[in-house]
């Protein structure tokens, strides 16, 4: 018994072989649970797939990283913003892991929290129902400063309870960018940083930035400013169908 | 005839007590006679040994129970527990001479308030319990009169059944003003009756506490020994079966708290003492008496038992530390709080328990400054609900750090004092299989839960549910967040399907069905809009994309909606919820309802 157990942390090396092979086979099937407990070991090149054709074609991995920070620039509200988000949210809450080749058969059924930090009005509850998220996932914190939401933001995502952590804060400096990535990256989640059209020309250390352009006849373009591992550029019409 | 029972103890070991211990403890004891040494008691005595009739009812006990007493009950009566229990030694100066006030605790209302302790000042006038409280204005004009309070006398009570744990696993509260602790166990290991009489009274001492203690066989003799003892006075005590009937005969019978009718009655039978009444036939005894006098009496004699449960105490967690140096600033602190929650932790840890909060007590170096003195606290606490129990000192003293972060030190810090709440016994940790359970995750949820309320306030985490109703403001509202994982999310995903009946919403033919796309964010009151050439403006023109949706709702609770909903895009591309008001007030106005995020 005893011997046994001490020997355990340094098993043969044939059947730790063995093991990473399975364990890469059966990918997106085996949870890896990190040495914290956390669920970081997945969380590490992770994509979602957005659900929109065109937006997940010009994405590096098919889908939006999970595990990093994103950045969502816009003139304002209403342009469909956190929209945007919803299709993926709706399997990633429920469940996740999803890597983008996955068909989202084998999702295991573990919801976990969608935190909205400091969100400019109310979400509304029977919206996300109706896009097939459900409003109890919702965790809805309201702190008075953009410093108390940066540090709400942090520390939601390094929970590891929380699937997707969106989050309105600014003013946010490189170091608190900085931060808000590094606790995404442990906590295994999604975060979105929505910021003011302005912050184009500021550079950010976040992994994606997509700038939101409305159509004038109805739709948005997106403009891809950075991505890391992909290209910059832009989709038009991204959220058109075929 | 009567044999005794054990407890004999050598005469030498006896000779460093005080006088009166030694009488408790030395060879009197073995013979299991009175110990008292007040005259009053030694007349009592005097008095049981002429009545024959005491000593032959404990002979004709059964055999066995003539033998060796199995459990020794120490009982320890606090007749002034009402008033001690307050720790009242400077609340009550009177300022302008800074003479103390006698004090004293009443219960009771109007004309029945009476006199149930009063401190030694009080006693001094002449003030005694079960004095009316007019009658003890009348001894002492300039009277600190206190209410009694319960909760704190049972507070002190559990306070010192903790203490008598380290003597004996078992002891028994006796409320509301006394303990029985079994200590035959237990006497041998703590150096016999002596010992263990003078550790109780130097305990009682240090708590401030007076008692009066009695030990005898069984619990209820105990009891009615101690009531009738005085503080301070020599220990009664009686080892075995047989001279116990003898010590109960001259106990008055007020000691055994029978109802004052059964008590009126006994006097009118001449019966005034324990004794007595042993010597009326014992049939009659419960005809005339009532069942629970005879079966009393039998109880104190050991023909019956008497069960008395052992008491399991809350158990709680409370230590304090001088800081070496006073602290001016928090992370000054930090060290300190650690070291107590480390403690904390090692104690929960050997029970397999967490707490569902702790209290963090700051105490202040008092002020030199006379003028200061009134205004500075003397205390900071901060104090600290977890979502689910924990121990983890990591994880309170994180949570600990966010509240004293934002702590402003008014003047400097010399100690720490770390409680904690009630304890709770923890589930025995088991880690799911990964993927196959939602151990990790629950967890998790609560670590964050419990730290954003911790820094945010509790009124800043909210969840959301959805409510059946066709009133957009209404469909929502607040919840506590759910703790992801559980069950319960299923029920409410459904409610909204289940009340369709409650709501009546009016579509036009030919409009979109019922549920028009809804946006994500609502505002939280509508804002009227500006109308320009007969159509809504919100900086620009907005062109309809979608609707009208009519909701007419409400009219049962006097918030009565009639509008005309539309969904309209601005130039700009801002996808906005907008209605009309059909209503009484107002009709025709335009408002902006909801955002399309």
């Amino acid at each position: 018994m005893s011997e046994g157990a001490s020997r355990s942390p340094g098993a043969p090396p044939v059947q730790a072989e063995a093991l990473a092979s399975l364990l890469e086979q059966s990918a997106g099937a085996v949870w890896r649970v990190g040495p914290q407990g956390g669920v970081s070991a997945f969380a590490a090149g992770a994509y979602l797939p957005t659900g929109f054709p065109r937006l997940s074609a010009a994405l590096p991995g098919g889908g939006w990283p999970v595990g990093t920070l994103v950045e969502v620039l816009s003139a304002g509200s209403g342009v469909g913003e956190v929209s945007l988000w919803l299709p993926a949210l709706q399997r990633w809450a429920a469940g996740g892991p999803v890597r983008a080749c996955d068909d989202g058969a084998r999702v295991p059924a573990k919801p976990r929290w969608l935190a909205w930090v400091r969100p400019p009005y109310v979400p509304y509850g029977p919206a996300l129902a109706q896009a097939g998220v459900r409003p109890e996932q919702v965790l809805w914190v309201a702190p008075e400063s953009p410093a108390e939401a940066l540090w709400a933001m942090e520390q939601a995502l390094r929970s590891g309870a929380c699937a997707a952590v969106f989050g309105w804060a600014h003013p946010a400096d490189d170091h608190a960018l900085r931060r808000l990535k590094l606790a995404a990256a442990q906590g295994g989640a999604l975060g979105v940083l929505f910021r003011p059209l302005a912050q184009v020309a500021v550079a950010s250390p976040a992994s994606l930035r997509l700038v939101l352009h409305p159509r004038p006849a109805g739709g948005l373009d997106i403009e891809v400013l950075k991505c890391q591992g992909g290209r910059p550029g832009w989709v038009r019409d991204a959220l058109r169908h075929g | 005839m009567l044999v005794p029972a054990g407890l004999a103890l050598p005469e030498s070991r006896a000779s460093s007590l005080p006088q009166e211990e030694r009488a408790a403890a030395g060879g009197d004891l073995a013979r299991g006679s009175e110990l008292a040494r007040d005259s009053r008691q030694q007349a009592a005595s005097h008095k049981a040994s002429s009545q024959p009739a005491a000593s032959h009812k404990a002979s004709s006990q059964p055999a066995a129970a003539r033998a060796a007493a199995r459990h020794l009950w120490l009982a320890v009566h606090l007749p002034a527990l009402a008033i001690e229990c307050l720790k009242l030694e400077k609340s009550f100066t009177n300022t302008s001479q800074d003479i103390e006030l006698p004090k004293v605790i009443v219960s009771g209302e109007g004309a029945q308030c009476e006199v149930v302790a009063a401190d030694s000042a009080a006693l001094a006038l002449g003030i005694r319990p079960g004095h009316g409280l007019n009658a003890a204005y009348a001894l002492a004009p300039q009277l600190g009169v206190l209410p009694r309070q319960p909760q704190r006398e049972q507070l002190a009570l559990e306070r010192l059944a903790r203490l008598a744990t380290q003597y004996t696993p078992w002891v028994s509260l006796e409320p509301p003003d006394a303990l029985l602790l079994e200590v035959r166990g237990s006497l041998r290991l703590l150096g016999g009756t002596r010992a263990l009489l003078a550790r109780w009274r130097r305990d009682l001492a240090r708590e401030g506490f007076t008692a009066s203690l009695a030990l005898t066989p069984t619990p209820l003799s105990a009891l009615w020994s101690a009531r009738a003892g005085m503080p301070g006075a020599a220990v009664r005590a009686v080892s075995g079966w047989g001279p116990l009937a003898a010590a109960l005969a001259p106990l008055p019978l007020t000691a055994t708290r029978w109802p004052g009718t059964v008590l009126d009655r006994l006097a009118e039978a001449g019966a005034r003492q324990v004794g007595e009444v042993l010597r009326l036939p014992r049939e009659g005894l419960a005809r005339r008496y009532g069942p629970a006098v005879a079966e009393q009496l039998e109880q104190a004699l050991g023909h019956r038992p008497t069960p008395r449960a052992r008491t399991t105490l809350p158990e709680r967690f409370l230590e304090a530390l001088e800081l070496e140096a006073e602290a001016t600033t928090v992370p000054a602190l930090l060290p300190a709080m650690d070291h107590l929650l480390a403690a904390l932790e090692a104690f929960l840890r050997g029970r397999n328990a967490g707490v569902h909060g702790v209290v963090l007590q700051l105490r202040h170096r008092p002020s030199r400054l006379a003028k200061d003195a009134g205004s500075a606290p003397r205390l900071t606490t901060v104090s600290l609900g977890l979502a689910a129990p924990g121990a983890a000192a990591q994880r309170l003293g994180a949570l600990l750090r966010e509240r004293l972060d934002r702590l402003e030190l008014l003047s400097p810090v010399c100690a720490l004092r770390l409680r904690s709440g009630v304890v709770v016994p923890l589930p025995p940790d088991t880690r799911a299989l990964p993927g196959t359970e939602d151990a990790v995750e629950a967890g998790a949820a609560e670590v964050l839960l419990d730290r954003l309320r911790a820094r945010l306030g509790e009124a800043a985490v909210h969840g959301l549910s959805l409510v059946p109703e066709h009133r957009p403001e209404a469909a929502w509202r607040r919840a506590p967040p759910k703790v992801v994982g559980g069950k319960a999310s299923s029920a409410a995903r459904k409610a909204p399907s289940k009340a369709p009946d409650k709501a009546v919403s009016v579509a036009e033919p030919g409009s979109p069905p019922p549920a028009m796309q809804r946006p994500l964010w609502l505002l939280p009151a509508p804002q009227r809009l500006r109308v320009r050439e007969g159509l809504p403006w919100h900086d620009g023109p907005l062109v309809s994309e979608q609707g009208p949706e009519r909701i007419e709702s409400g009219w049962w609770d006097g918030a009565e909606v009639q509008r005309d909903y539309y969904t309209v895009r601005r130039a700009d591309g801002v996808r906005l919820w907008v209605y009309r008001e059909r209503g009484a007030v107002e009709p025709g106005s335009w408002w902006l309802h909801g955002v399309f995020g």
